[in-house]
């Protein structure tokens, strides 16, 4: 169902605007910590997988085709999910700003 | 990026190959240093800082990341962790994309997990240092002016950074990441150095442990979780623009029957 693909992405990408602006804002009180930029860029990466495979999804068989723009967000979503630390390094820095514990190796 | 971008990035994109036809209309965009006070940047907050990035990405996620690259990672470890002459040096003709930088902190066998277990080293000798080591998926890095290296020091085991003019000095060399399926227009290498000697006077000055590292990443992953909203807007903007166009051509082609 095509206008539930798109609900869906549009909701992901509200909540990362809503989320973001708000890091902003601490950001622009000097307030904003290691864990917080983590959170947010763990978490936005992440619905940002999700929303681009939907749109690809919508498209069928052109999702995979550069020239209608989807698929070059697609892939490209899975390079910001990785870099500038892994997911899984943001979850490491979150969990030991939540428990106090570190857990990295 | 509209009007610029937009209409030849797809094909770049294809390419694996980097848009240089538009540098000069995006110098002309002015956000050289955005969020930096002084050294010739465009100033600015950090809510404007994010609200360029999600604009850059949603228009193309690639540009976005050569800009957080060479304006975030690069100008902003000159920022946060040089001196007040290493700004004064470097930071004005780089604000002018005169000069563009790149950031290797990344290594082939250790990725996010540098800050443990770096394998590139510093070894100072009176005012010379001695870098050896690898670093990859370094974006900027097959054609930039200007590496900020990070390396263990021998001496005290911390990490430190290092200003290296790449394309003069000796023992420096890069090798372009080919056939990637992500960020193709982003040209990523793989450096190597071997016996790479670098002065005293282009240590960054106000990074002497990992935790001065830190301090550039928070802020640079602040600026992906904006870029990777932008990515979702564009995404979103064009699969609706294709489903409304699809939607109109089916219901033209059932009123004609």
């Amino acid at each position: 169902m095509i206008q539930d693909l798109l609900a869906k992405m549009l909701a992901n990408l509200t909540a990362c605007q809503c989320l973001m602006l708000r890091l902003a804002q601490l950001d622009d009180e000097g307030k904003l910590g290691d864990h917080h930029a983590a959170l947010a860029k763990a978490f936005c990466t992440a619905k940002s997988r999700e929303t681009v495979s939907w749109g690809r999804e919508v498209l069928g068989g052109n999702g995979i085709v550069a020239d209608y723009n989807v698929a070059r967000f697609f892939a490209d979503a899975e390079a910001l999910y990785s870099y500038e630390g892994t997911y899984q390094m943001q979850n490491l820095i979150v969990g030991k700003a939540i428990t106090g514990h570190g857990a990295f190796v | 990026m509209e009007t610029k971008v937009q209409p030849v990035i797809n094909k770049y994109w294809s390419d694996d190959a980097f848009p240089f036809e538009l540098l000069p209309s995006f110098k002309d965009l002015g956000i050289g240093g955005l969020g930096y006070e002084g050294y010739g940047c465009a100033s600015g907050s950090q809510k404007l800082f994010g609200f360029v990035a999600m604009e850059l990405a949603r228009v193309d996620a690639s540009i976005a990341t050569f800009f957080g690259v060479h304006s975030g990672l690069a100008m902003g470890s000159i920022y946060l962790d040089g001196s007040e002459e290493q700004k004064q040096k470097w930071l004005p003709p780089m604000a002018r994309w005169e000069k563009i930088g790149c950031f290797g902190l990344t290594e082939p066998l250790v990725g996010s997990g540098t800050s443990g277990g770096m394998t590139t080293t510093a070894k100072r000798e009176g005012d010379t240092w001695t870098l050896n080591g690898q670093k990859r998926w370094i974006g900027n890095a097959p054609w930039c002016d200007v590496s900020i290296i990070w390396a263990r020091d021998l001496g005290d085991n911390q990490v430190k950074g290092f200003i290296v003019e790449n394309k003069s000095t000796p023992g420096f060399s890069v090798e372009k990441i080919e056939h990637k399926i992500a960020l193709k227009v982003v040209q990523n290498g793989q450096i190597t150095l071997k016996d790479v000697r670098v002065s005293e006077a282009n240590r960054l000055q106000g990074g002497n442990s990992f935790r001065d590292t830190a301090r550039v990443l928070r802020m640079t992953r602040y600026m992906v979780g904006w870029a990777s909203t932008g990515i979702q807007m564009g995404a979103f903007e064009a699969t609706l623009k294709y489903a409304q166009e699809r939607l109109h051509s089916a219901s033209r082609s059932l009123r004609s029957r």
